[in-house]
């Protein structure tokens, strides 16, 4: 049974119908839920569970999964995305580019479990978590002109662990970013070769010596971070605000069902 | 927003898997199944299954194996190679090396003893016996 949870605030909310119709010429059939509020979507996906529902897909961007698999990671249920809204990188990762292609795969669905990450044992991410220190608000000035603060770096100290890898790393970071999957996307990435690579994928900014313009990148691999700042660090799981703290993170092998194309 | 941020720091990653930036310190142990590139500091063993680059402003203080290694800037441990090691003029190594080629370039220095390997069938890193 498929059961289909639609954002209605997602841009190309317009698209419903014609997301339906579509669907009832593929004949694929489902239950339809209008998701009009974030908190809604947990009790939903509770629900389904309860009802063994084979497939919940989801109709909107990145934000609406990432709430959706905090219930259904590690549970026997299959996650489609049918794209629509600003963000949808999940998507793009399994090669599903627009609303059609989301459609279409759910008529022979081809399943694969992938990896995700794990943000101190309690939230988790299906593609990247951004962490930064900087202030993102501007200030005004003289109550007229607004000003963005100026990048601020922030020391931090990462302990990584992996197979046969275990090592502290200290720099003065403006930002950092986290993934499942090798970042930048490999040409003919597919997910399927992902899976059996159990590693975070750390790539750190920090402050450039000397006169550079550029910041320093560092990358480096693990399967678990912990991260420590002596400042606040603001944390960004797929594009959703996820609090600010010194945090752990960890790769979550294999604990999402997802549907993707042949 | 975000994501255009993502696309504009990854355009300067590097090809090498795992890349020490210039100003970052770290200490321990990388076991790297691709290529390794220091341009900062590392304390600690560095075992690269394929190669490893010291950048000319990088700083290894401990032990490096890898596949091919080339060395710009300063290497305070042994090196063992399994194929070329390759020191150039900025490069400094003060350690015993192994290799099955080592080429040093003008200005390249290297303090230690030398020991110039056979080829072996399996090509696995093997660590140099040194007569003491």
């Amino acid at each position: 049974m498929n059961l289909f949870l639609f954002n209605p605030s997602a841009k190309k909310a317009k698209l419903k119908n014609k997301i339906i119709d579509y669907l009832n010429h593929l004949k694929v059939p489902g239950e339809f839920i209008d998701i009009r509020k974030k908190e809604d979507i947990a009790k939903v996906a509770k629900e389904a569970l309860e009802k063994k529902v084979k497939n919940i897909i989801v109709i909107g961007g990145d934000g609406m999964v990432n709430r959706l698999i905090q219930v259904i990671a590690k549970e026997n249920v299959n996650l489609g995305i049918i794209p629509i809204g600003e963000t949808n990188f999940l998507a793009h990762i399994l090669k599903i580019n627009d609303w059609k292609k989301g459609c279409e795969i759910l008529k022979n669905p081809k399943v694969v479990p992938i990896n995700l990450g794990l943000i101190s044992k309690e939230k988790y991410f299906t593609s990247s978590i951004e962490i930064e220190g900087k202030d993102q608000q501007s200030k005004k000035f003289l109550g007229i002109f607004s000003r963005k603060n100026k990048s601020k770096y922030y020391p931090v100290t990462l302990s990584v662990e992996g197979d046969n890898t275990k090592f502290k790393l200290q720099t003065n970071m403006s930002s950092l970013i986290i993934t499942t999957i090798p970042l930048p996307l490999p040409k003919n990435f597919k997910i399927e070769d992902a899976i059996d690579d159990q590693e975070l994928k750390i790539i750190i900014k920090s402050k450039p010596e000397h006169k550079s313009r550029f910041d320093e990148i560092t990358t480096v691999k693990g399967k678990k971070i912990e991260i420590e700042s002596k400042g606040p660090l603001y944390i960004k799981a797929d594009g959703e605000h996820s609090g600010k703290a010194s945090v752990d993170i960890e790769i979550a092998p294999k604990c999402l069902n997802v549907i993707i194309p042949e | 927003m975000p994501f255009f941020k993502k696309r504009t720091m990854l355009s300067q990653v590097q090809h090498a898997e795992t890349i020490v930036g210039v100003g970052v310190n770290l200490s321990g142990r990388i076991d790297a199944k691709q290529d390794i590139q220091v341009n900062g500091t590392f304390t600690g063993e560095i075992v690269a299954e394929r190669d490893a680059i010291i950048g000319d402003r990088g700083e290894v203080n401990g032990p490096i194996s890898a596949k091919n290694i080339t060395v710009a800037g300063t290497v305070n441990g042994d090196i063992n190679v399994v194929n070329e090691l390759d020191l150039l003029p900025s490069g400094k190594i003060f350690g015993n090396i192994s290799a099955k080629v080592l080429s040093i370039k003008p200005g390249g220095i290297l303090n230690g003893k030398c020991v110039m390997h056979a080829e072996t069938k399996d090509q696995k890193i093997v660590k140099p016996t040194y007569e003491t």
